[in-house]
């Protein structure tokens, strides 16, 4: 028995070192488009992908401290290799960042991939609504495939360095894959865009992270005998400010999660400041190393405290007397020297695509700025360099990246800016590989922006490192100049059947040659059309039959569909880029072919559910899908609403659907189902939310009754007069806040149990009126809540 | 040795003067009449934390007009309601408030009253959307039995955080009517920039001749 368990053991590692994953795995549909880790009601994207990273339904809420706090979803367990399934054409805004202690990738909205997930978009759009963050962000085990979604408008911005630090890297607007494996299929990237981080000016700050910012010795808030440095951004927190309340210690690194807290390094990762000694070095990838701690006098042979190095973070700044800034990790910036009046002393050089920090000139030496990591500025006299922007849509650090008839659009880099140093250059405007292995077949690059490589940039950083590129049939038209460009040592390449309008040239650019993509088959403009719906569940560019692309693709390489599942070829040969050309008919009378995608279910199969929706009573109200039935891909997920008519609402779906209460919810089509959206006659009032504009003052407690004060100002945008009364309803406010001063809580215009505040007057166009709410906080959390407006006679 | 020493840390100071003069805030200077009270009282200070945006404001130059605080009894955690993260100081010596706290920076401390009660409020505006940053000044009895305020929030001053420039009219103050207290008064504080003295220039050129004639000296040493 003894000498089977390292047989055992041997066997369990190879097959986790070679990637064999288990072959089953489980559907896991997403029934809700909210951004939500609760473990309430439905399941959300961001509780699917824990479920198949814990191949079980928990998922990490949020963190108190540094403790995870879990919560059991209502997702389906994940198991292996697992498939999520969301909505049919569903729109999913984002505007929050997962607290995520292990992706030191910086802000992304969902937690980092670890393990094998398809994603079956089925036409859905991925849409950031505000803040800067990515959407996906792919781990060293993590293997995603994504296939027919529509990713738009994610931002990466790098963090800015502290005053003298380097600017932080920006990368992977959409994506960033850190050396796993990302697979996309017959989808759009559009506007999506990776910003550098800024240099800052002066002396001891923190280089930018990846997503922080740099720490700075000074501030308003700081006593200015302080002079330590200010830690390094982390891969999301930003580095702690200066040495208050003590004057002698650094500020600490920024964490994956959190900002430091003066010299305490952010959690995870931060690196602490240093107290009257070096700065902390981040103890783990998305860390900030810590900043320098103070020294007032030297002894003769003595050195001053530097900076720590961060690790996908910034550099530390240095303290004051002959400090040094502390290097930059993957990604980070540089931290500046400290102050030092006679003999100059050295910023932090950036790691890659990481500003280099700022040098001191003393008054009798000067200190050297620090180097500037690949396409980042360098750093000089009281300034660093600015941070690279690198990959608008993708970034692929040493992974495995294939892209298969997909379209990308608009897609834009910026290297971050230096005021008093080099700027950083950005490159990669669609997609940006170094160190690992692409492939783009039969896809469409246009309007990409970047300095280097427009379209697509790969980088070869390291000769050690094995690095691929395979390009076929793509088309890559209208981006900035040298759109398709590489530079390496022993690259393997293999092109063949493209079309590139304005290829590399041979430029050089941070002491790199770049040279253009091979397999060039036409140089001229294709003629795209704008990017649109031309059938398909995801937007195209289209050409015609005068485009320099039709029928001039490779045919042995092609692949046989395009994005929207049209046979290749079409009118007579293969065309280059995602679409292929398909019309029938002659002359005025030509048109499109119909593309008949069939039935395409989770499993690969092509099994169907048949989905019957109702209203009753009849005439009541309208649905969509409209009332009938009609044949859906077997367990795909179905987006459900109802809208009462006038003199009726809506009391509920059949018990079959997600939420049989919300108007707005899904039905898992697991097997043929017919679902019921059930209306009652009334006097009710009307949802006038999308008429005002809504206010919200800033949140007091008050210190004798310990309730939260905060006033909500509901404004006429209308042209109309609203007629009241008028109910502020608050929806999903936070489990274990109640409003202390409500009118009631909804019970006959769904959802239910809502509490609201009434305003007993009417709202002519323009006019106002304040609403006063008091909150039972008795947590003391910071609490939400989505507002919603009824207004008119009647029940809520 | 001394000499240098002393030379170092002076030209450092200046450098430092000159540093933070040059990072200009918003300054006001807030006033209210606090003759009709009588007995401890407590002042509170609160910044709450409702948005992504960092924030920070700084209590300083606070005056009684013939009160005092009473040392010892400040407080940050409001009797252990919050971490206290992000709350320093006490009234003597000057408050600083920023949003590390996941919902709220909160100082207390009491103080016998004078005439009026007076400091200088110094603030950033950063708004991310959404609901803003707050901060708030309540007047308490000792005891935080009792706040006085016409106002359900409790307070006598809020400021939201919105963005922007702050100004006069960025503050919202309420008054206390059964406490006879007029809402406090808020004047702006308008910024001034440091130059340095002819006495500073000169400090700093001899810091720099005393280290260029040494190091000459130690040259000539060596050869």
């Amino acid at each position: 028995m003894a000498r089977k368990t390292p047989a055992i053991l041997v066997l369990t590692l190879s097959m986790v070192c070679l990637g064999v994953r288990a072959a089953a795995g489980a559907i896991i549909p997403v029934t809700t488009t909210e951004q939500k880790i609760d473990g309430l009601g439905e399941c959300s994207l961001q509780e699917a992908i824990f479920s198949a990273n814990f191949d079980n339904n928990v998922a990490i809420a949020r963190y108190n401290g540094s403790t995870p706090i879990e919560v059991v979803t209502q997702c389906v367990p994940g198991s292996g290799d697992d498939i999520i399934v969301l909505p049919l054409g569903a729109l999913m805004l984002f505007n929050r960042i997962v607290d995520d202690a292990y992706n030191p990738t910086g802000p992304t909205a969902t937690p980092l991939i670890t393990s094998n997930i398809t994603i079956l978009a089925y036409g859905a759009t991925f849409q950031r609504s505000s803040g800067n963050f990515r959407l996906f962000a792919v781990g060293n085990t993590g293997h995603l495939t994504i296939r027919r979604a529509f990713i738009r408008g994610f931002k990466a911005q790098g963090g800015s360095g502290g005053l003298g630090g380097g600017g932080g890297l920006g990368a992977g607007g959409a994506i960033f894959v850190m050396g796993g494996t990302l697979v996309i299929e017959g989808s759009t990237f559009e506007g999506n865009s990776a910003y550098g981080g800024l240099g800052g000016v002066g002396l001891g700050g923190g280089g930018g992270g990846i997503g922080g910012s740099g720490g700075s010795p000074l501030s308003s808030f700081c006593s200015v005998n302080s002079t330590a440095g200010g830690g390094g951004g982390g891969a999301r927190g930003d580095g702690g400010r200066c040495g208050s309340p003590d004057p002698l210690e650094g500020g600490g690194g920024g964490g994956t999660i959190s900002h430091a807290r003066n010299t305490r390094g952010g959690f995870d990762c931060g690196g602490n400041g240093g107290y009257a000694g070096n700065g902390q070095n981040a103890p783990c990838p998305g860390g900030g190393g810590g900043g320098a701690g103070d020294t007032l006098f030297l002894l003769p042979g003595e050195d001053g405290f530097d900076g720590g190095k961060g690790h996908y973070g910034g550099g530390g700044g240095g303290g004051t007397l002959k400090g040094d800034g502390g290097r930059g990790g993957f990604g980070g910036g540089g931290g500046a020297s400290g102050y030092a009046p006679f003999f100059g002393e050295s910023g932090g050089d950036g790691g890659f695509g990481g500003g280099g920090g700022a040098g001191n000139d003393g008054a009798i030496t000067d200190g050297d700025g620090g180097n500037g990591g690949f396409f980042a500025g360098d750093g000089g006299s009281r300034g660093g360099g600015g941070g690279a922007g690198l990959g608008g849509a993708i970034f692929n650090e040493g992974g495995t990246v294939d892209v298969r008839n997909s379209t990308f659009s608009g897609n834009t880099t910026s290297g971050g800016l230096s005021e008093r140093n080099q700027d950083g250059i950005s490159g990669g405007g669609a997609i940006f590989s170094v160190n690992g292995h692409l492939t783009v077949l039969n896809s469409t690059i246009s309007g990409g922006l970047a300095r280097v490589g427009g379209g697509i940039l790969v980088v070869q950083h390291e000769e050690t490192k094995p690095t691929s590129f395979v390009l076929e049939n793509t088309l890559i038209a209208n981006n900035a100049a040298g759109e398709c460009a590489i530079t390496g040592f022993n690259m393997s390449v293999a092109f063949a059947g493209n079309l590139i309008m304005s290829n590399g040239d041979g430029s050089e650019f941070d002491g790199r040659t770049f040279v253009g993509c091979g397999g060039v088959v036409s140089s001229s403009d294709p003629q795209l059309g704008p990017l649109a719906y031309n059938e398909g569940s995801t937007p195209t560019m289209a050409i015609g039959s005068t485009s320099p692309a039709w029928n001039a693709a490779d045919p042995g390489s092609s692949l046989p569909v395009d994005q929207r599942r049209q046979h290749r070829p079409a009118m007579g040969g293969f065309d280059i880029g995602a679409f292929e050309l398909c019309l029938e008919g002659i002359g005025k009378l030509q048109a499109p072919c119909p593309i008949i995608v069939g039935i395409e279910d989770p499993g690969g199969g092509n099994n169907a559910a048949q989905l019957t929706v109702e209203v009753s009573p009849p005439g009541a109200g309208t649905t969509t899908p409209a009332p009938g039935t009609q044949a859906l891909p077997l367990n795909s997920v179905v987006p459900l609403a109802a809208t009462p008519n006038t003199g009726f609402r809506f009391t509920g779906w059949s018990p079959n659907v997600t939420n049989p209460a919300d108007a707005s919810t899904t039905i898992v089509m697991n097997a043929s189902q017919t679902v019921t959206a059930n209306f009652a006659p009334c006097e009710c009032p009307v949802d006038v939310t999308s008429s005002l504009g809504i206010t919200y003052g800033g949140v007091t407690l008050n210190p004798m009754t310990r309730r939260y004060v905060q006033t909500v100002t509901l404004k006429n945008n209308s042209a109309v007069t609203v007629v009241g009364p008028i109910s502020l309803v608050l929806d999903k406010l936070s489990p274990n806040v109640t409003v202390y001063n409500s009118s009631g809580t909804t019970a006959l215009v769904l959802p239910a149990g809502s509490p609201y505040m009434n305003a007993n007057t009417n709202l002519a166009p323009g006019q106002s009126v304040a609403l006063q709410l008091q909150f039972i906080n008795t947590g003391n959390i910071v609490f939400s809540y989505d507002a919603r407006v009824l207004a008119g006679p009647g029940s809520r | 040795m001394a000499i240098k020493r002393i030379l170092t840390s002076a030209a450092i100071t200046v450098a430092l003067v000159l540093v933070a003069a040059a990072a200009s805030a918003s300054s006001f200077r807030v006033t209210l009449d606090t003759s009709s009270l009588s007995g401890a009282q407590t002042l509170a200070f609160a910044l709450t934390n409702f948005n992504a945006a960092s924030n920070g404001v700084a209590l300083e130059d606070v005056s009684f007009d013939g009160g005092s605080a009473i040392a010892g009894s400040e407080d940050c955690t409001f009797g252990g309601t919050f971490s206290g993260l992000g709350c320093s100081g006490d009234l003597a010596s000057g408050v600083t408030l920023e949003d590390l706290d996941p919902t709220a920076a909160f100082f207390t401390q009491q103080f016998n009253p004078g005439l009026s009660l007076s400091f200088v409020l110094t603030a950033t505006n950063s708004f991310g959307g959404g609901v803003p940053d707050q901060f708030a000044m309540a007047l308490c009895d000792g005891g935080l039995t009792t706040c006085y305020s016409d106002d359900a929030s409790g307070a006598l001053l809020l400021l939201d955080f919105s963005g922007g420039n702050l100004s006069v009219s960025s503050f919202v103050t309420f008054g206390a009517s059964l406490q006879d207290l007029d809402a406090p008064v808020v004047t702006p504080v308008v910024d001034t920039t440091a130059v340095p003295e002819p006495a500073t220039v000169l400090l700093v050129g001899c810091g720099v001749a005393t280290a260029l004639v040494r190091r000459r000296m130690a040259r000539r040493r060596r050869s």
